[in-house]
């Protein structure tokens, strides 16, 4: 089983982070005194800028959570494609060669599904079978690359995609000025990345998935989620996130790795979701990895904020193209979301 | 404004912004015995400032330790700002006179 490619697709509304804080601080001062601090707060998540789904004035005609969803579709369908258009034909494969199509997002909804709709819109051959995952949040992007091999594990001839798309800015909830949503107004952006996952009996020149691990820490559904309210989502989020990092995931990798007789010094890559800086660091502590090892990641989280689930794919896909490691070296994918849960996936270079 | 004024103040905010349902008493400390995260520290902070319409210093928000110190920091911030609009009142009457 091997991840032959990974292509993302951004929508191309870039702005920076002061354009950004300029058009939520109007909004911030009718309720907030202190508007320093909020500013505060949004610089230190280091995050430059972001891609945007929409054209900051048009989030203003946004009145319902129907109209937001609905540009949801829209626009996740147009970045679904392009993403996947990009991940095949680096795969050198075409639409006649995917065997399953795995759809992953916790930031709208829709019904036929995006991978549906993208059925129609790219031709992909009626027999692929479709696995639309709603809720698994930052966490999917390596989950579905797992779940993704677990299909072609069963399948070793076939082909399996995986999508992720994220719209994070078509969630936000301008009216909501609670600090929670106030971090995540600074943090989130959108965007699509799409991975190829090929079995065992087919070529590819990427990265081999020799295992997987899904781990999930029981009694911690508050650490972070969405609440649903009659805007739409609203943010769950606990400063719980790093307590997690520090108390289970050197533990759980250790774990992981034991049981292929492996320990974290036999790994030379890490690629992991961004998360926020706090957890960036909790992680480089709890790893105690070396100076560097998650520089692909801190730069994706610097560049384009938080994407939920498509980050870990981007990260990945970053590493592929520029950063490619040591053929035979081992490599960790990693990543942390709602429930709350860590997946694990073990790379061979 | 007195500092009783100023706790039933941080009482009423931790109940309606960090759901805190207990007692609060001076001597209480925010992280331990209030089990405020970081995030819920923040909101406090945050909120206590738009009741009070002053702006604390984020670059001391590690002395909070207790809600006394919290009292005594809002306390400050409210005397100064009284005293600069003090300041303004007089200069505005001496201006137009």
């Amino acid at each position: 089983m091997k991840i032959a490619s990974v292509g993302s697709a951004l929508p191309p509304h870039f702005y920076d982070q002061e354009t950004l804080l300029a058009a939520l601080r109007t909004n911030w001062s009718e309720r907030h005194h202190n508007i320093d601090r909020l500013e505060a707060l949004h610089r230190n998540v280091l995050v430059g800028g972001r891609h945007l789904a929409l054209r900051i004035e048009e989030y203003d005609t946004l009145k319902t959570w129907g109209d937001a969803n609905d540009a949801w579709t829209r626009v996740a369908q147009d970045v679904g494609e392009t993403a996947i258009r990009r991940a095949l034909g680096k795969a050198g494969l075409g639409f006649d060669d995917v065997d399953a199509l795995i759809f992953v997002t916790v930031t709208g909804v829709a019904t036929p599904s995006i991978d549906a709709r993208l059925m129609n819109r790219l031709h992909l051959p009626p027999r692929v079978k479709r696995m639309p995952i709603f809720g698994l949040g930052c966490v999917a992007g390596a989950a579905g690359v797992a779940r993704a091999a677990d299909y072609v594990r069963a399948y070793p001839d076939q082909v399996a995609v995986l999508l992720s798309v994220e719209l994070c800015s078509l969630t936000l909830q301008r009216q909501d000025l609670s600090i929670p949503n106030l971090i995540a107004s600074g943090l989130f952006g959108d965007g699509a990345a799409a991975a190829v996952i090929v079995g065992a009996e087919r070529q590819a020149d990427g990265p081999q998935i020799i295992d997987s691990r899904s781990i999930f820490y029981p009694d911690s559904e508050e650490v972070m989620g969405w609440d649903i309210s009659e805007s739409g989502f609203k943010i769950v989020l606990s400063a719980g996130v790093p307590e997690v990092v520090k108390h289970y995931l050197g533990r759980d990798v250790d774990q992981f790795l034991s049981d292929h007789g492996l320990s974290r010094s036999d790994i030379r890559s890490w690629v992991s979701h961004p998360g926020g800086p706090k957890v960036l660091t909790a992680m480089e502590e709890a790893l105690d990895l070396p100076d560097g090892a998650l520089d692909v990641t801190w730069n994706s989280l610097r560049s384009v904020g938080n994407l939920s689930s498509t980050s870990v794919l981007m990260v990945l896909e970053d590493t592929m193209r520029d950063h490619r490691p040591e053929p035979g070296s081992l490599g960790l994918m990693l990543a942390m979301g709602p429930g709350f849960c860590s997946e694990l996936v073990l790379l061979r270079w | 404004m007195n500092d009783a004024y100023i706790l039933a103040g941080i009482r009423d905010v931790a109940r309606k912004h960090v759901g805190w349902e207990g007692p609060i008493e001076p001597d209480m400390r925010l992280v331990e015995d209030l089990s405020l995260d970081s995030i819920k520290l923040l909101t406090l902070a945050i909120e206590v400032e738009n009741r009070f319409q002053i702006c604390l210093d984020p670059e001391r928000d590690h002395e909070l330790i207790t809600v006394a110190d919290l009292v005594a920091a809002i306390s400050q911030q409210t005397s100064a700002k009284l005293r600069a609009e003090e300041g303004n009142d007089r200069r505005g009457t001496e201006d137009t006179q």
